[in-house]
């Protein structure tokens, strides 16, 4: 799995919880650029990431995270780059 | 339907009747909030009041959009999180202005559950000081209120005696719902929170997002919950859905009767999949005896379909649990407005069900008031389909309820000859019915000796004749045939008597079941007490066995004025028969006077 593969899931994963087509995941794309990014919204990203990568994540190691960027980082680290 | 704009109205029209994807649901909701909020006082939505002790964010967007999709236009009023039940205790009217208020504990509100040891006595005074500690609440509302049941705690302390011992949690829960069901007031709607979670499955105990935001259950559960909670809400204001509309082919019964004919139809218990379509038509009986109108809407040749229903023996719905029938070649959607018509109520009142999509996907784009059920390719999985959009929400049952499908088939029935029909007997004689008196002859004896036979119903005792004990010396054969405008049924109805001393005496008479209703039995008793004058006999009597499946025997006997002489011997006097048929036309095909 790339690193595109991956940001393209999590992308997939933003559009369809803030019901927004348009939405382009970047490495510094941060809460601050999804006017609906709260941090009931942050769960709701938390437990899709988990169902659609198919590992449980941190969700306070998350918390700390600046960007897309790092979030992206974290999930090739959890899945060792190649899970389904 | 409520004004929404078109984007919205779409999606909202494209969710599947049941099984709604939660994401696409809280979507939805977020996007009818946001409209309701631009529209400002251009609209007037309803006020749905929301308390809870869990997080509820993520479940009023998707409420919004289950209410929107049963024609309820809704915003929520949500108390802050964990207010419950200090919102209710606090304020003087709590929801002031709401039109609705949904309250949603969990187990974990229970504070009163008996501790280990304790009896059941104990267990009792428990459960009723919880219960009556949670009724109190709904006497701060003056609205209509959805009440959750409280759940079943997901560990289970005391193992299997969990449910069943003073003392465990979950006896406690379910003892408290007993009583919070028997308290509850007309206004007042239960979700059963238990048969709930079985619903939904393993995400109804979620630790993981209860740790991250305190909602207890995974956002899987979220669409199911909104939707129960919906369902309820629009029976509480008068949205429940009313009547059931069924097509016939792979709906009722498997294969097209048009084609394969009344004996080529997969239907009975001889192979697997006509015992899927008895389950399913078992299912549907069901719910009208509980009070939904049953109404079909299909595209046959109106006799052929109706055969399956007279003469099929694998079908467990008869012609009678129908109210209307709309079985011809023209659009569902236009059959469909007529049965609404017919029974006089709303569009929004039916729930349809058919196996082809095309059919559904034209009634769901020409009549959106009408709920249309996603019904799976399996026969297997209708029922389930139909539970799944839960239609018809229901939290007590009425006298009325039980006798709903007579008055709506009486209501079709006069519908039907609405010009000329003003009572029962003008009804029957619009159908042109007309007897004929068949004489015992080689064409007529099989099927005289097999009715006798086969009858079980209308039957008064189980005496059987072949055709030498028929053509006895002084034994006479009274056989009617009967038709209609609609059909000829043939020979239906027998009546073996001798002459008595002073009476006819009647060895056995048995009438068809598909005639019943047709007063056949007054031209048949009508007949004896004629042949009883002509010879100077004052009564009719025969003997009747009573058993378990004769009993309507004895009400159409009764009806006709027989009495019991002694014992097992019924009579009645011949002068004092009065012909209840006086509206059908009767021949006499036989040579016997």
């Amino acid at each position: 799995m790339t690193r595109e593969d991956v940001r393209l899931r999590l992308q997939g994963i933003f559009r369809k919880i803030f019901d927004d087509e348009s939405i382009e995941l970047l490495d510094a794309t941060t809460a601050d650029d999804i006017e609906e990014w709260d941090s009931l919204n942050q769960i709701k990203i938390i437990l899709a990431a988990e169902e659609e990568f198919g590992h449980s994540l941190n969700a306070r190691r998350i918390s700390t995270f600046d960007n897309v960027g790092d979030m992206i980082d974290y999930l090739i680290e959890v899945t060792g780059g190649g899970a389904a | 339907m409520i004004e929404l704009d078109a984007a919205i109205q779409t999606r909202l029209n494209a969710l599947p009747s049941g099984n709604v994807d939660p994401d696409e649901l809280q979507a939805i909701g977020r996007r009818v909030r946001k409209a309701l909020k631009a529209a400002g006082a251009r609209v007037k939505p309803l006020r749905i009041g929301v308390v809870s002790s869990f997080l509820t964010d993520m479940l009023a967007d998707a409420l919004v959009a289950s209410l929107a999709r049963r024609g309820i236009l809704a915003e929520i009023d949500a108390a802050p999180y964990g207010a419950l039940p200090g919102h209710l205790l606090a304020e003087d009217a709590p929801f002031a202005g709401c039109d609705l208020v949904a309250i949603l504990p969990t187990h974990r509100d229970l504070l009163r559950k008996p501790p280990l040891g304790a009896g059941p006595e104990d267990a009792r005074q428990a459960a009723a000081a919880e219960s009556n500690f949670w009724a109190s609440l709904w006497t701060k509302l003056s609205c209509p209120v959805v009440q959750l049941s409280f759940d079943t705690p997901a560990a289970r302390v005391l193992s299997e005696g969990d449910g069943f011992l003073p003392g465990g949690a979950l006896r406690h829960a379910r003892d408290t719902n007993s009583l919070l069901f028997e308290a509850a007031p007309a206004n007042v709607a239960l979700i059963d929170a238990e048969a709930l979670a079985a619903w939904i499955g393993p995400a109804w105990h979620d630790a993981r997002t209860y740790a991250l935001c305190k909602q207890p259950f995974a956002n899987a559960a979220v669409g199911e919950l909104a939707e129960a909670l919906a369902s309820a809400a629009a029976s509480l204001l008068g949205k429940a859905r009313k009547a059931l509309v069924l097509d016939l082919d792979n709906t009722l019964w498997g294969g097209v009767i048009g084609d394969v004919g009344l004996e080529g139809i997969a239907l009975g218990m001889e192979m697997a999949e006509g015992e899927a379509f008895v389950a399913f038509q078992t299912y549907v009986r069901s719910l009208a005896a509980r009070g939904i109108i049953l109404a079909v809407c299909s595209k046959n040749k109106h006799e052929i379909a109706l055969d399956a229903f007279r003469n099929h023996s694998g079908m467990v719905l008869k012609e009678e649990d129908i109210a209307c029938f709309a079985i011809n070649f023209e659009d569902k959607a236009t059959n469909l407005r007529r049965i609404a018509e017919t029974l006089n109520i709303g569009l929004d009142s039916l729930v349809f069900v058919d196996d082809n999509p095309v059919e559904r996907g034209w009634v769901k784009q020409q009549l959106p008031e009408i709920l249309v059920i996603d019904l799976p390719p399996e026969p297997a999985g209708y029922a389930r389909a139909i539970e799944a959009a839960r239609p018809f929400p229901l939290q007590r049952l009425t006298a009325e309820d039980l006798r709903r499908g007579q008055s709506y088939r009486a209501l079709a029935a006069q519908s039907e000859l609405a010009s000329s029909a003003s009572d029962l007997d003008q009804f029957l004689a619009g159908l042109e019915p007309r007897a004929t008196l068949e004489p015992l002859s080689a064409a007529t004896s099989d099927r005289i000796v097999q009715l006798i036979r086969k009858t079980n119903q209308f039957k008064l005792n189980p005496r059987v004749f072949n055709l030498d004990e028929l053509a006895f010396p002084g034994r006479h054969v009274l056989a009617l045939s009967f038709a209609d405008r609609m059909q000829d049924h043939g020979i239906v109805a027998v009546a073996v008597y001798e002459a008595g001393e002073d009476c006819i005496d009647v060895l056995n008479w048995v009438m068809s079941c598909r005639v019943f209703s047709r007063r056949l039995e007054h031209v048949m008793l009508s007949e004896l007490a004629k042949r009883a004058r002509a010879i100077g006999a004052g009564f009719v009597r025969a003997p009747f066995v009573s058993s378990p499946r004769n009993d309507i025997a004895w009400t159409f006997l009764e009806a006709l004025g027989f009495t019991r002489k002694d014992g097992d011997v019924l009579e009645v006097r011949a002068d004092a028969v009065v012909d209840g048929a006086g509206f059908m036309a009767i021949f006499d095909g036989s040579n016997e006077q």
